[in-house]
């Protein structure tokens, strides 16, 4: 139906041989026209339909019976027809090669696609021909590119971002103000009375919690950030906490029972930061002169392991007991006992990106149980 | 050689005149015990402020009766190589203008006659730094503390086990 169109129409001017194709038989054309991968449209003047080849059937759903005689402003909501007008009324041709529309199936549905365009004049009325393709793979394409851009760009600040660059440099001169606080000390404080070493101390301690708090925002922050995964034994990475807590522990002649601890997977770094702080408060959060028992266990609670670290502290009253995973929620005066606040929201963040959860069992008085899971066989990436 | 003439520090024996860098108050040396081994120490750091604070850990040192200012590892190479600088011992710092500490450490290795150990001093606590820094040659890797009396113990420690 389109074809044959096609052939009359351009036959038809061959006499007056205004004719656009090589003459001889237009069979040739038809079978391009009827074989391209392309959609191609033939539209008069007013953008009614003269051709539409099986291509822009598959395109847009219609058959070439239903769409010729029909406005090519049915396939395309913001058609090339406009611009063709303009472009006609300037008596300029609207070749345009490689433009973008949107398409619109029979269905209703719309999709990206790009078109390009030509005017000729046929028995003295202008032709346009239209060759379409379907771009929503290649727009897919572009989009998922964008993304990986944006992604990658977000990484790059996240490199100038307070946790990598600022804080650096915080930290840097805390040390300084630390290190010459304490040469001070050394060199001047004999000479000194009581009062100024007392200022000099009070100074020192504000610039070395100023120095813990900057470690905690840093590694609370770093935290957001995917971790290397392997298999680790939970026991093993304890005992090195316990290590590196000995001082703390003879101090304060607390004593802690470790119980079989299972194999886990996972950031081990992270398991050992999670037990550093769950392990230093229950030595730290006893009243004034009890020792503190810890007893640490682990046990199978389906696809998980449960963990608990129980000591014989002050204890938790319930109406805390989500408010201490909150950053910066302290129970107690920083005076009495130090911290930057930051501890339980940094266990929080590990438990979460291990695939568990934590929480704690507790009265006033009573001691507390600070209790997690993590999944036997790794988070699920 | 104007640039490495100016920039030598010596703590010497409590007698002698003291070269200070411009501006930092004078060292005060009196009641410290003289120098029992004699190690000049070559300090590479380009901190004023961090030089001081070096100094300050090295002269309760009794091992050290010496020691001499670099500010980066290019005026390292040139103390070395016009022989002003015959140090014992190195203490190198990573991040520096022109010449970074882990150049200055290969180029130490290039070089036969600077056989001395390099401790690395770094602001940095990444085990990256510290696994790069010992491939090059560092003998060994610390980090720059909190406090005047922790240096010194880090110090005194890194240069009793070379």
């Amino acid at each position: 139906m389109g074809v044959p169109i096609v052939s009359r129409l351009l036959s038809g001017d061959r006499t007056t041989g205004t004719n656009l194709l090589p003459t001889g038989d237009p069979e040739w054309l038809r079978v391009v026209v009827e074989t391209a991968a392309e959609g191609v449209i033939l539209t008069d003047a007013t953008g009614a339909i003269l051709v539409f080849n099986p291509a822009c059937e598959k395109l847009f759903g219609y058959t070439p019976a239903e769409a010729v005689g029909d406005n090519v402003r049915m396939l395309m909501p913001s058609p090339f027809v406009e611009q063709r007008g303009e472009g006609s009324r300037r008596g300029a041709r609207t070749a345009g090669i490689g433009r973008e529309a949107v398409g619109r199936r029979k269905d209703g549905t719309i999709f990206p696609l790009e078109l390009s365009v030509s005017e000729t004049v046929c028995g003295g009325a202008p032709l346009y021909v239209g060759i379409l393709h379907d771009i929503t793979e290649r727009k897919r394409g572009e989009e998922r590119r964008r993304e990986l851009i944006d992604s990658l760009l977000a990484a790059n600040v996240e490199r100038g971002h307070f946790s990598h660059v600022a804080s650096h440099d915080i930290q840097e001169h805390l040390r300084m103000v630390l290190s010459f606080g304490s040469l001070l000390s050394l060199e001047y404080g004999p000479r000194l009375d009581d009062k100024a070493r007392q200022y000099i101390t009070l100074s020192l301690r504000a610039a070395q919690q100023m120095r813990e708090l900057v470690d905690d925002l840093v590694e609370y922050d770093r935290l957001d950030a995917s971790s290397s995964s392997r298999r680790f034994d939970a026991g093993a990475e304890t005992a090195l906490v316990l290590e590196g807590l000995k001082d703390r522990i003879a101090a304060a002649r607390a004593g802690v029972a470790v119980g079989g601890l299972p194999k886990l997977s996972g950031n081990p770094v992270r398991f050992r930061r999670l037990m550093q702080n769950l392990l230093g408060n229950a030595i730290k959060y006893v009243p004034p002169g009890v020792r503190p028992e810890v007893r640490v266990s682990a046990e199978e609670e389906g696809e998980f392991w449960r963990f608990c670290v129980r000591d014989n502290g002050l204890g938790i009253d319930p109406d805390h007991f989500q408010r201490i995973f909150e950053p910066f929620k302290r129970l107690h005066p920083r005076a009495r006992y130090p911290g930057s606040g930051l501890g339980l929201a940094i266990c929080e963040k590990i438990v979460a990106g291990f695939g568990g959860r934590i929480w704690v069992e507790s009265a006033p008085g009573a001691g507390a149980a600070f209790c997690f899971t993590i999944p036997k066989k790794g988070r699920a990436p | 050689m104007k640039t490495a003439q100016a920039n030598i520090l010596e703590t010497p024996a409590l007698n002698a005149p003291i070269l200070q860098p411009h501006g930092w108050p004078a060292m005060d040396i009196a009641g410290l015990d003289p120098p029992e081994d004699e190690l000049q120490v070559l300090v590479v750091e380009d901190d004023d402020a961090d030089a001081y604070l070096i100094r300050s850990a090295l002269k309760r040192n009794p091992r050290v009766s010496q020691m001499l200012l670099a500010h980066d590892g290019i005026e390292a190479l040139e103390l070395l190589d016009a022989g002003i600088a015959t140090p014992h011992i190195a203490i190198v710092d990573l991040h520096m203008p022109r010449k970074n500490g882990f150049s200055l450490l290969v180029e130490l290795r290039c070089r036969p006659k600077a056989d001395f150990p390099a401790i690395v001093l770094s602001s940095s606590a990444a085990s990256a730094d510290g696994a790069r820094a010992k491939l090059r040659g560092a003998d060994c890797f610390l980090t720059k503390p909190d406090s005047i009396e922790e240096l010194h113990r880090l110090l005194s420690n890194a240069m009793a086990n070379i």
